[in-house]
């Protein structure tokens, strides 16, 4: 009976999005004032609970914004000087073959697109180019939203990912392997979709080989990247060895005809992905090097903060938060490569007048509806933990699913993901309480912890807030519900090949 | 002003991070009526937020 009226803050904001169709910033706030009060009535939260609630929740949510808002600062110095256009428009010329322009468009660059930019980006760029590659609305749809849901917690320059640190308090040392490694996993899986999307079996059985080398390729360097601690360019660097090894594939299978490939002019092709080889050139200096990250790690917000007891006794151990270092941050390296793209792109001559302008409102814009989301939300979930209802949950979702927890893990990352729109947020609501339920019942925490985000990471491309964009995109506006019911089939197989290796991996991995 | 989506989401934004700032140092050592004001502040941006269509 506590574990549901605990959990009935997650089930407002479930039947508001789903069921009411409602943004997730209205939503999140019927969460938020549901928690608060369940909290204050039922669970005994006195005032310093609920006020040290809140400032924890903001700490965390500076975490997470800070990457939000700076990576789509840096998508938007990029696209402003027409170079996401550029590499669009590039890649078409490379081959003719319909099934593996699917394979290059919505799986490869898609995923490069969630790697360096995300918030629906990968299917918004996408798509339209599909379509007038002479693919149906429909799957022009279906092929960059199953395509990229692999490079999602690795994406949007890691902001899932540090949500899911800043949720639990666990570093990246801990938790970036397994994720990884489900993720590239499901990136093979994921080009077969496509190739099936696209071409049917007859697809997938000829483009067989070219996916699998992709896939491993992209999966493989994403894990070396984000075990190797540059977690936020994980996917971009994912992606972007997809693109490399893509090319000299593109025509496997082809016979070779004038025509079948058109050339493609290099220096514009440089210039237009400059701003993301900065920020990798950036990153591996600013983290790689001691001496450097030593230098700007100086500065760090660490609140200590004192014990804190609910009149029901459940008790928040006195402790500092995870400290957030402004100029090491994923966000602060962010900032940078924002600041020089924006200056290369300008002596290159690629802005108009009043371009910087438009970059600022245009990211203010954006932002805003899911900066106000996050921050409710945010502040549901440390509510909910603080007040003991998150522990509540734990200990009835313990008793119920007991030894089949491993499996459940993932769609519990995928239900928050398909609620709120977004991997970040189903992390944010649900990481403590996975994390929790993983302890009680004895088992790997980093593993269900990757469960979590893996299972939100492909599940979030199914989202009916991401769905509505992706459908608009392709001229498919009114028609939602038909890519809904496309997308769920295949978002049920990887999410439950998610299931089966976060089982395989605690039984391997005790 | 506040008939527009984006003021009224920026307000509500803006409130929920100045009122959360300064609930630590009121919670610290500031009187109990303060730290229910700010926590108000927040309820009052979550309840604008969630009749901002």
């Amino acid at each position: 009976m506590t574990a549901i009226l605990a959990s009935l803050p997650i089930f407002v904001i479930l039947v508001l999005m789903v069921g009411f169709r409602w943004g997730a910033a209205r939503a999140g706030a019927a969460g938020y004032l549901a928690a608060f009060l369940l909290a204050v009535a039922f669970f005994g939260a006195r005032t310093d609970v609920l006020a040290y609630a809140h400032t924890k929740s903001l700490l965390l949510t500076f975490d997470v914004l800070y990457i939000i808002w700076a990576a789509f600062l840096l998508y938007r110095v990029a696209d402003e000087a027409g170079a996401i256009k550029t590499i669009g428009e590039a890649l078409p010329r490379l081959t003719r073959d319909r099934g593996m322009l699917a394979i290059l468009i919505g799986w490869v660059f898609a995923s490069f697109l969630q790697g360096a930019g995300g918030f629906g980006v990968p299917v918004a760029v996408t798509a339209p180019l599909l379509v007038g590659l002479g693919f149906t609305p429909l799957v022009a749809v279906l092929i960059p939203s199953i395509g990229h849901g692999w490079a999602v917690t690795f994406g949007s320059l890691g902001s899932s990912f540090q949500a899911l640190m800043s949720a639990t308090g666990m570093g990246a040392d801990a938790l970036a392997a397994f994720p990884a490694l489900f993720l590239g996993v499901s990136a093979v899986i994921s080009g077969l979709l496509v190739a099936h999307i696209a071409d049917g079996w007859a697809g997938v059985k000829r483009l067989m080989a070219p996916a699998l080398i992709i896939g491993t390729v992209m999966g493989t360097v994403q894990y070396l990247i984000a075990v190797a601690g540059l977690w936020n360019i994980a996917a971009f660097g994912g992606g972007l060895a997809g693109l490399l090894v893509c090319i000299p594939l593109v025509q496997w299978g082809q016979k070779s005809s004038p025509g079948s490939r058109l050339p493609i002019a290099g220096k514009p092709l440089l210039v237009a992905l400059s701003a993301y080889l900065i920020l990798v050139l950036l990153t591996i200096i600013i983290l790689l090097v001691p001496a450097v990250k030593d230098f700007f790690g100086q500065v760090a917000i660490a609140v200590p903060f004192p014990e804190t007891t609910t009149t029901l006794g459940y008790i928040s151990p006195a402790g500092t938060n995870r400290p957030i270092r402004i100029f090491t941050h994923a966000g602060a390296i962010l900032v940078y490569s924002s600041l020089l793209a924006f200056l290369l792109y300008k002596r290159a001559g690629l802005y108009k007048n009043g371009a910087a302008k438009r970059i600022l409102n245009g990211t203010l814009k954006s932002v805003l509806a899911s900066s106000l989301s996050i921050a409710e939300m945010v502040a549901m979930a440390v509510l909910m933990q603080q007040s003991g209802m998150t522990e509540a949950i734990a200990q009835g979702l313990a008793d119920m699913v007991g030894a089949a927890f491993p499996l459940v893990a993932p769609w519990i990352g995928a239900v928050g993901a398909f609620m709120t729109g977004s991997n970040t947020n189903s992390n944010v609501v649900f990481a403590a309480l996975q994390m929790r339920t993983a302890e009680l019942l004895a088992y790997s925490v980093p593993i269900i912890l990757a469960g979590q985000t893996a299972g939100a990471a492909l599940a979030s491309v199914a989202a009916p807030t991401k769905v509505v964009v992706g459908a608009s995109t392709a001229g498919m506006a009114g028609k939602e519900g038909e890519v809904l019911r496309a997308l769920i089939g295949y978002t049920v197989i990887l999410v439950s090949l998610i299931s089966l290796l976060t089982l395989l991996a605690v039984f391997i991995w005790k | 002003m506040l008939k527009n989506k984006f003021s009224r989401q920026a307000i509500a934004f803006a409130a929920i991070i100045l009122a959360s700032i300064l609930l630590f140092p009121s919670a610290s050592s500031g009187p109990v009526t303060l730290t229910w004001g700010l926590l108000a502040m927040i309820l009052a941006s979550n309840v604008l937020s969630l009749f901002t269509k």
